[in-house]
């Protein structure tokens, strides 16, 4: 729990992440995705990830778009031209705050 | 592999409802993560029951349950509506559309500055904006049904319900202000103008625009439904 607390300010980024390499995707996809990539070690709680994904869908950032699969109605989740802009500029902040990170962890002595 | 039956899934939109998610948009998704769940567990424990599999794909959801998403999935419409109505607005600003808010402005003020009763002008003014409000509570009216069911419809019509109480209570006052101050002061009454103007755009918008854009949006995303 602890160690997911960390990840919780990226959430938005690891979806944005996740869709732009994957094109589309549905929020079960998502947190199933997240959970096999992390070996079990990270899980995105259906309560934390639809509010960021509707968040990010009033922001403009996804668009959805519906299918029928085994008698039910599957909303996908997709970059929009906007969101793919912001895809770059999360992942560039979130490089930055782990270089910055591993400079205060990791300090050089001979600095 | 062991799927979710049709009978079941209208089980599932029936379980969200009873657990108080009460629009379309959230139960759809819902329900096809619930689903998905249950399908998952399946695949390990085939013999598992499908009430039993929902209670413990249900577990997962913590303690707020649903109440977490619908609270931030109204949140979140809130919010695009709100950025909807604020580009509409910023879009009168620039060209071409700019054109028709300074004609618009000028003729309100002409209107002001060379009638005999600026007063009765103001008046008119107001009623076209308490109209445009009539026509939103019509459109509601006649709406009843898709309010219920979609929140993004819902929260479309409540940015101007919300705004009207405030709008309309700020207004009584206004006629007779115009008549004490303005028409001695040329710059004022321009003023006004330029004020009135705002006004009724953001009648225009509120109360016409982001409903039909609300109900358009919905029509086209749930065509299915």
């Amino acid at each position: 729990m602890a160690k997911n607390s960390l990840y919780r300010g990226s959430l938005s980024t690891i979806i944005l992440k996740l869709l732009d390499e994957h094109g589309e995707m549905y929020g079960y996809e998502i947190t199933q995705h997240v959970k096999t990539m992390t070996e079990g070690k990270l899980t995105i709680t259906e309560g934390a990830l639809y509010p960021a994904l509707h968040k990010l869908e009033s922001q403009g950032w996804l668009e959805v778009t519906f299918k029928e699969v085994n008698n039910r109605q599957r909303k996908y989740y997709s970059l929009t031209p906007n969101g793919q802009k912001e895809t770059a500029n999360k992942l560039a902040e979130l490089q930055s705050f782990i270089q910055q990170m591993q400079l205060i962890l990791n300090p050089k002595l001979d600095a | 592999m062991k799927k979710v039956s049709k009978e079941q899934i209208d089980y599932l939109f029936d379980y969200t409802r009873k657990k108080r998610v009460r629009y379309y948009e959230i139960q759809l998704e819902l329900v096809d993560h619930l689903a998905s769940a249950i399908e998952e567990k399946w695949e390990q424990q085939p013999e598992l029951s499908f009430e039993k599999a929902l209670q413990q794909v249900y577990d997962g959801f913590g303690i707020y349950g649903f109440a977490k998403i619908v609270q931030e999935k109204e949140q979140a419409f809130i919010r695009y509506w709100r950025n909807k109505a604020l580009g509409i607005l910023k879009e009168q600003l620039l060209f071409p559309m700019v054109l028709r808010t300074v004609s618009l402005t000028m003729l309100i003020f002409s209107a002001l500055l060379f009638s005999e009763s600026p007063r009765w002008i103001t008046i008119s003014l107001l009623a076209v904006m308490f109209g445009m409000a009539i026509i939103s509570v019509a459109h509601n009216l006649m709406n009843r049904k898709k309010l219920q069911k979609y929140l993004s419809i819902s929260t479309g019509f409540g940015l101007g319900g919300a705004f009207m109480s405030v709008f309309f209570s700020s207004f009584q006052y206004l006629p007779s202000l115009v008549i004490k101050y303005g028409v001695q002061h040329p710059a004022l009454l321009f003023g006004f103008a330029v004020f009135m103007c705002f006004s009724l755009m953001l009648c225009y918008v509120l109360f016409i625009r982001i409903p039909q854009l609300a109900i358009l949006e919905v029509e086209q995303k749930y065509h299915f439904a």
